[in-house]
């Protein structure tokens, strides 16, 4: 029981991913989309991986002009997690608004409940410096909350927390490099270093982190955009997740470096804003999907 | 410029470009991405290590990898390790993870060879880690046109950390050969520094990779990968 618990917290390595979606959402529009959540992780001796599949149905309202109502829920359809996470799972239902400031600064308001069972305020804030160079912070006053009767190994303290870091975009080799610090969810203090190759429907990342409590760790990311590529839009929209994510960690003890999402469409590739609202980066020169109107005036081509 | 013709896909041990089992400083096009797993011989790893009740065994690895640019490749692998632990019976529920790079310093040109330098098995999450599979090589690589036929020739030189892996220490190296007439496969021959193995590789449909090699001209092993292009 002692190495078990020992491999638990000083691990080996947690891998997850999660089909979530990201259209490109027009006043009174309503989508409601499903994904696939797929975790494994490897920290037992006594088994290779232990598999975590979820159904993740969502539903996002825009009822103005930069104002969202999301949701999403987990349905647990395969579990050698345990016990605990056969029970549906309330893993997001937020009221964002999101606007530009100015020239250069688009902010994001989030309330409600968010990932990682945290509900709370939530601020993130973008600075486009230059056409190379962007500032963002997030920062958030959050409490836990026992949203479901899984136990997931999230910090349970309630408090401030946020980072801050810089963005450099280099476009001739969509290439991304992002550096922030501060102080995490489980009130440890950490920075993370991400290096982001953008190709043509997929992302590609290499991190890197440290936290006060853990100390180094480092993993990867993908993000894969899914067809098809072209979609039409109506009032209500039925359609498939987006995107698939996939994240690998060598190291966490389950509560290091721990952020939240605030939004059920949130991914690396296309970040916290709309490319409306903060038109920076490979968000401002490239769009994986082109969305049908039935009024032609519109439509949005990549 | 000298345009690669011979196949260049996944090397079954670990995820990055390379001939059976020793390196090549050839590497993929940008966004070149392969998944797949391999069934390794016993003869191809050294005792002591991979030993069940004192007994060698043959066992498989599984790996993806991928190119970020044209000059690096990065993947991820384990293998699968037959242990009795705690009383149980002996399983292959256990495994070693490694990580590999290869970045490319040299273009390949018309007169000039591909350089690379890469590793494998550099970096360990606990303290006091095994390094099974450390090593780290320096390597260059060229391809020759003889009429319609290419071959390429390689040549490394690689150091391994541990002890039981010195008989692959120091220069290594293999030839390939892609027949004009089916560019999807090729033959390969190496030099590990103890031993000679030979192989094929066959690309179906640009997307499959097949791949058969004995081991020292005798042990068969082999494998398959799904090799991709995300631009």
């Amino acid at each position: 029981m002692r190495r078990v618990f020992q491999s638990l917290m000083l691990t080996v390595a947690v891998l997850g991913c999660a089909v979530t979606a990201r259209p490109q959402s027009a006043v009174g529009e309503v989508d409601v989309f499903a994904g696939v959540d797929f975790r494994y992780r490897d920290i037992y001796y006594s088994s290779l991986f232990e598999t975590l599949v979820r159904l993740t149905p969502g539903a996002r309202w825009r009822f103005a002009e930069g104002w969202d109502l999301a949701g999403q829920i987990y349905l647990p359809v395969y579990n050698e997690y345990g016990r605990d996470y056969w029970y549906p799972q309330l893993n997001i239902a937020t009221v964002s608004k999101q606007m530009r400031l100015g020239r250069y600064f688009a902010v994001k308001a989030s309330a409600g409940i968010f990932s990682n069972e945290r509900y709370g305020l939530d601020l993130k804030g973008l600075y486009m410096a230059t056409s190379w160079l962007a500032l963002q912070g997030q920062c958030g006053v959050t409490g836990y909350g026992d949203f479901t009767l899984c136990r997931p190994y999230f910090p349970r303290r309630g408090g401030v927390s946020g980072q801050l870091g810089a963005v450099v975009y280099i476009a001739p080799a969509t290439l991304e490099m992002r550096a922030l610090g501060g102080k995490y969810v489980g009130g440890d203090w950490g920075c993370e270093a991400e290096c982001i190759r953008h190709f043509k429907h997929t992302s590609v990342s290499l991190n890197g982190r440290w936290s006060q409590r853990l100390g180094k760790s480092f993993g990867f990311h993908v993000t894969v955009m899914l067809p098809p590529y072209t979609r039409r839009r109506h009032k209500v929209n039925f359609r498939p997740a987006s995107n698939f994510e996939f994240n690998y960690t060598n190291r966490t003890n389950h509560s290091n470096n721990i952020r939240y999402l605030t939004d059920p469409e949130e991914n690396m590739r296309t970040g916290w804003f709309d490319p409306q609202v903060a038109p920076w980066g490979f968000n401002a020169e490239h769009s994986d999907y082109k969305y049908v109107r039935s009024n032609p005036a519109d439509s949005i081509q990549p | 410029m000298v345009m690669a013709a011979t196949v260049c896909t996944a090397q079954m041990s670990t995820g990055v470009s390379g001939l059976l089992h020793t390196p090549t400083a050839f590497t993929e096009k940008a966004g070149a991405f392969n998944i797949g797993g391999a069934f390794i011989n016993r003869h191809m790893l050294r005792p002591p290590r991979f030993l069940c009740e004192g007994k060698p065994y043959d066992t498989g690895r599984f790996f993806a990898g991928l190119s970020p640019f044209d000059w690096l490749e990065i993947s991820y692998s384990f293998i699968l390790m037959k242990e009795a632990r705690n009383g149980e019976p002996a399983s292959y529920k256990y495994k070693d993870q490694m990580f590999s790079g290869k970045l490319r310093l040299l273009r390949e040109g018309k007169w000039w060879p591909a350089i690379a330098v890469g590793g494998n098995d550099l970096y360990t999450s606990v303290d006091n880690g095994n390094h099974y599979f450390a090593n780290y090589y320096a390597a260059a690589s060229k391809h020759f046109d003889i009429g319609s036929e290419q071959i390429a020739v390689s040549l490394a030189y690689r150091h391994w950390f541990a002890d039981y892996n010195q008989p692959w220490e120091g220069l290594v190296g293999g030839i390939e050969y892609s027949p004009s007439f089916c560019r999807e496969l090729s033959a390969m021959a190496e030099w590990t520094g103890s031993d000679i193995n030979v192989g094929l590789n066959y690309l179906l449909l640009k997307r499959v990779q097949f791949q058969f090699s004995l081991l020292q001209g005798r042990y068969p092993s082999g494998g398959v990968a799904y090799v991709g292009l995300l631009f």
